[in-house]
């Protein structure tokens, strides 16, 4: 996985220790949903619905598609 | 982008149209109390505001302001409506109906995308600043700052993690295991996993002929359980009779009832709604002791007052306390769902075909209280009262299946306890995946709440560097306000341990302050609310400041340095000023460059009909005529009290002195006294008639002698005996208008004061028509 892509909107960050903190968070999920999911949230901090206030129906989208990828099945969710 | 003018009709105090027209030029506009002014404001404030005017924000003033913002004579075929033009030849007109709807034309316009706090700053807000919290200061500032697009990340980030929570069913899957773990506890204690699998493992070689090395765990309990119950159904009816009843004498109802009471004891002083309301409380009590409260306050937590600084610790005691009373409260919940598990299995047992005929030599009482018993009921809402009438009628059946079985059949006694050790195995098994499933939710949730603390380091990093510059702004113009206090290194700050917060510290007397409001008087306060505003007004683009009688608790001096700062700091922005101080008017005519700044005067208001109307005058004398015709004492004191200012403020730019009289007798010095001394000084004041050589004004000084002579009759008459007539009230303002106009040059229309030259000891107008001698 690319590190360097996924913490690309945080190029800012002077302190080199807070991406390592970042990356050990990560890694202490299973190694196959770990890469997943920080691809994942790469992609959402990167796009542009990011810029703005998400919705609530968008938000749990993106909540229940990242208990997906972390729990590697789809979960039954009450309306 | 400046604003070209501003036309209201039929707005808030205007009547038909009336137009501020600004030129471009910065401007000063002075009215007094009740004449107008701030209607130009709200013009402005309606439109960036789209549609509603925050002072105007009450019950009384209708559901779109319309009772407050529409003049309330406005004829019937009449509209209201405000047209604003710009710098950049574009207009914005709004229309306003009778019920307060309105319209805009065009649809879009850049004044709908200025901020209104880095416009607008009127009275009341001046010291607003700096009461509002350490929260409503980082509001106020973020759009400053540019650093929306990272609160909105963060914000995301804050809410998804809560979402994954919620939808991942955190708290159910907890609950869940802790039932798990009841039930292993019941039936292995603390035996380890390789102990219980080892059970396992013996059972699958007594029920299971396959090897079952390389299947799955669930699998292979699945296999299991499914060999039990084919032994089970293979028994004769007699040995299934035996085990239904041997399984019901086993049910340990009467420990769980007992196990659901000992819960109830330790929560008998909380209860969940309680428990969750308070949770609610705290948590909002949290976010509250993160803002800024400086004072004693009444804790939610305990009730009690306390000072700010204990309330973040007692917030914390009582949500330690209350998390325990959580955990206790998940145990009693767990304890009850394994009571109704095991009702739902007798229940069950009851209607096995195998035992009807014990059933009929049973209490019919009981059975039939058991079969229909509401167990869902008893999960929601479990009382000592139900528990008492489960205890007594379980108690009836287990107790009669326990001694129809007390001779047990070896295998199917046998059956029956593998049985159950199998299911509270496979209970275990499911348990290590809920408890996988918890810790990849919670490392989930961590690692998104990582990604938001980062977010929110680089916004504190930002914002630190943006509020470093303000900063800078601040301490600089208080310094042009304040030159010589020792109230030094006034700035904005960003807390240590709260986001979303700022900060205003400063020195006083070399002492560090966390507050301006802990030393600072109240002048001295909004004199920095000025510069707080100014500062952020400064930051932007370029757009018109707009500042609404902001100097009213100021003193005299402080209000001087006003001007200053606006020359030195806003000399490249527009600037509208409204005020009502008609000394501070007069001076900033003196003060501000004419090149840059145009002076309006209101007149005073009549009546909602008549409306708003600017004077064609500059010296504030119609002020004074609006009462001819009503109250000639009253035009003739105002003309008085305008002289003394007037001719005060005059005489101090051309240096005439006067002896120094003690303490308040020499600030209580009248217009007459500096009438008569200027016009006694006929070699100071100098015209240059035929362009060449200076004469004596002698008709300027004539003109102050005759004004002089009104002064000391008919404007004291009026200020003291009230019997001045109207053409006496009439003549001495005529007299004092004109005497005062003798200082502004007829040809260049500057002020002889325009010009100073300090080495030769004289000031004059532009042109050097007028000159006036030290």
């Amino acid at each position: 996985m690319s590190y360097g892509v996924v913490f690309g909107r945080m190029s800012l960050m002077s302190d080199i220790s807070e991406k390592q903190k970042i990356i050990d968070e990560s890694s202490r999920l299973s190694p196959d949903v770990s890469s997943d999911l920080i691809d994942k949230m790469s992609v959402f901090l990167d796009s542009d619905e990011n810029l703005t206030e998400l919705k609530p129906s968008s938000l749990k989208q993106i909540s229940e598609e990242i208990l997906d990828l972390v729990l590697g099945n789809k979960q039954e969710h009450e309306d | 982008m400046k604003i070209r003018g501003i036309k209201i009709t039929w707005f808030r105090g205007s009547a038909d149209l009336i137009e501020l027209d600004t030129a471009l030029k910065s401007l000063v506009v002075y009215g007094e109390n009740g004449s107008g002014k701030s209607s130009f404001v709200d013009a402005v404030e309606y439109n960036i505001k789209d549609g509603k005017i925050n002072h105007l924000a009450h019950e009384y003033s209708g559901r779109k302001q319309e009772k407050a913002i529409i003049n309330t004579h406005t004829p019937g075929s009449q509209l209201s409506s405000i047209i604003i033009s710009f710098e950049d030849k574009s207009t914005l007109e709004a229309k306003i109906q009778k019920n307060g709807t309105f319209t805009t034309v065009p649809d879009e316009h850049h004044l709908r995308t200025w901020d209104y706090r880095r416009t607008i700053l009127r009275q009341n807000e001046v010291a607003d600043f700096i009461a509002d919290t350490k929260g409503d200061k980082y509001s106020a500032l973020l759009p400053l700052l540019g650093l929306s697009h990272l609160e909105v990340a963060a914000e995301n980030l804050r809410k998804i993690e809560k979402n994954l929570a919620s939808l991942g069913k955190l708290d159910a899957k907890k609950q869940d295991l802790i039932e798990i773990n009841l039930k292993r506890n019941k039936e292995y204690g603390t035996k380890k996993w390789e102990d219980i699998k080892t059970t396992l493992l013996q059972m699958i070689a007594k029920y299971c002929s396959e090897s079952a090395s390389t299947k799955s765990l669930t699998l292979i309990i699945n296999e299991t359980a499914k060999a039990i119950k084919t032994r089970i159904d293979k028994l004769s009816e007699e040995e299934k009779r035996h085990t239904t009843l041997l399984e019901i004498s086993r049910l340990d109802i009467a420990s769980q009832i007992k196990e659901v009471r000992a819960n109830a004891v330790k929560l008998s002083s909380s209860s969940e709604p309680l428990i969750v309301e308070k949770l609610t409380v705290l948590k909002a009590a949290v976010t509250y002791s993160n803002k800024n409260v400086e004072n004693e306050i009444d804790c939610p937590a305990c009730g009690r007052s306390i000072e700010s600084s204990e309330f973040a610790g007692h917030v914390k005691a009582e949500e330690k306390a209350l998390k325990e009373a959580v955990a206790d409260f998940d145990t009693y919940k767990a304890n009850i769902n394994v009571l109704c598990e095991s009702l739902y299995s007798l229940k069950k047992f009851l209607k096995q075909n195998s035992i009807e005929d014990w059933k009929t030599s049973l209490d019919y009482q009981a059975v039939n209280y058991i079969e229909r018993l509401d167990i869902e009921g008893l999960r929601s809402s479990c009382k000592e009262e139900e528990l008492s009438k489960i205890e007594e009628n379980v108690g009836i059946v287990i107790t009669a299946a326990s001694s129809e079985v007390k001779d047990p059949l070896p295998d199917a006694a046998s059956l029956v306890a593998d049985k159950e050790k199998l299911e509270v195995i496979k209970e275990i098994v499911r348990g290590s995946g809920v408890s996988k499933d918890i810790k990849k939710i919670e490392d989930a949730i961590s690692f998104i709440s990582t990604l938001q603390r980062l977010h929110r380091e680089q916004i504190r990093a930002k914002a630190s560097a943006v509020i470093g510059e303000i900063s800078s702004d601040i301490a600089r113009m208080w310094g042009i306000l304040h030159p010589d206090e020792k109230v030094e290194d006034v700035r904005l700050n960003l807390p240590t341990d709260i986001d979303k917060a700022i900060e205003i510290g400063l020195k006083f007397y070399g002492v560090e302050q966390g507050s301006p409001r802990l030393t600072l008087s109240e002048g001295h306060r909004n004199s920095l609310g000025l510069c707080i505003f100014l500062a952020m007004a400064k930051k932007d683009v370029g757009n018109s400041i707009i500042l609404d009688d902001v100097v009213v608790s100021f003193d005299r001096n402080h209000r001087g340095m006003v001007g200053e700062l606006l020359t030195k700091e806003f000399a490249d922005r527009q600037v509208l000023l409204f005020t009502h101080e008609r000394d501070w008017y007069i001076d900033l005519r003196r003060q501000l460059d004419s090149k840059l700044w145009q002076f309006k005067t209101l007149l005073p208001w009549e009546s909602p009909e008549v409306g708003i109307r600017l004077s064609e005058k500059q010296f504030g004398f119609d002020d004074a005529r609006a009462f001819l015709l009503t109250s000639p004492d009253s035009a003739g004191n105002t003309a008085r009290k305008i002289v003394d200012t007037s001719f005060a403020v005059l005489a101090e730019s051309l240096q005439v002195s006067l002896p120094y009289r003690h303490r308040e007798r020499n600030d209580g010095r009248t217009g007459h006294e500096f009438l008569e001394k200027m016009a006694a000084a006929k070699d100071s004041f100098q015209i240059k008639r035929d362009g060449s050589s200076y004469e004596s004004f002698s008709e300027a000084l004539e003109d102050l002698k005759s004004a002089d002579k009104l002064v000391i009759s008919w404007a004291n008459r009026a200020s003291h005996d009230f019997d001045v007539t109207k053409n006496e009230a009439a003549k001495l303002i005529g007299a004092c208008e004109v005497a005062l106009s003798r200082f502004t040059c007829e040809k260049c229309n500057k002020e002889v004061t325009y010009l100073t030259n300090e080495k030769y000891g004289f000031k004059q107008c532009s042109c050097g028509y007028l000159r006036w001698r030290f």
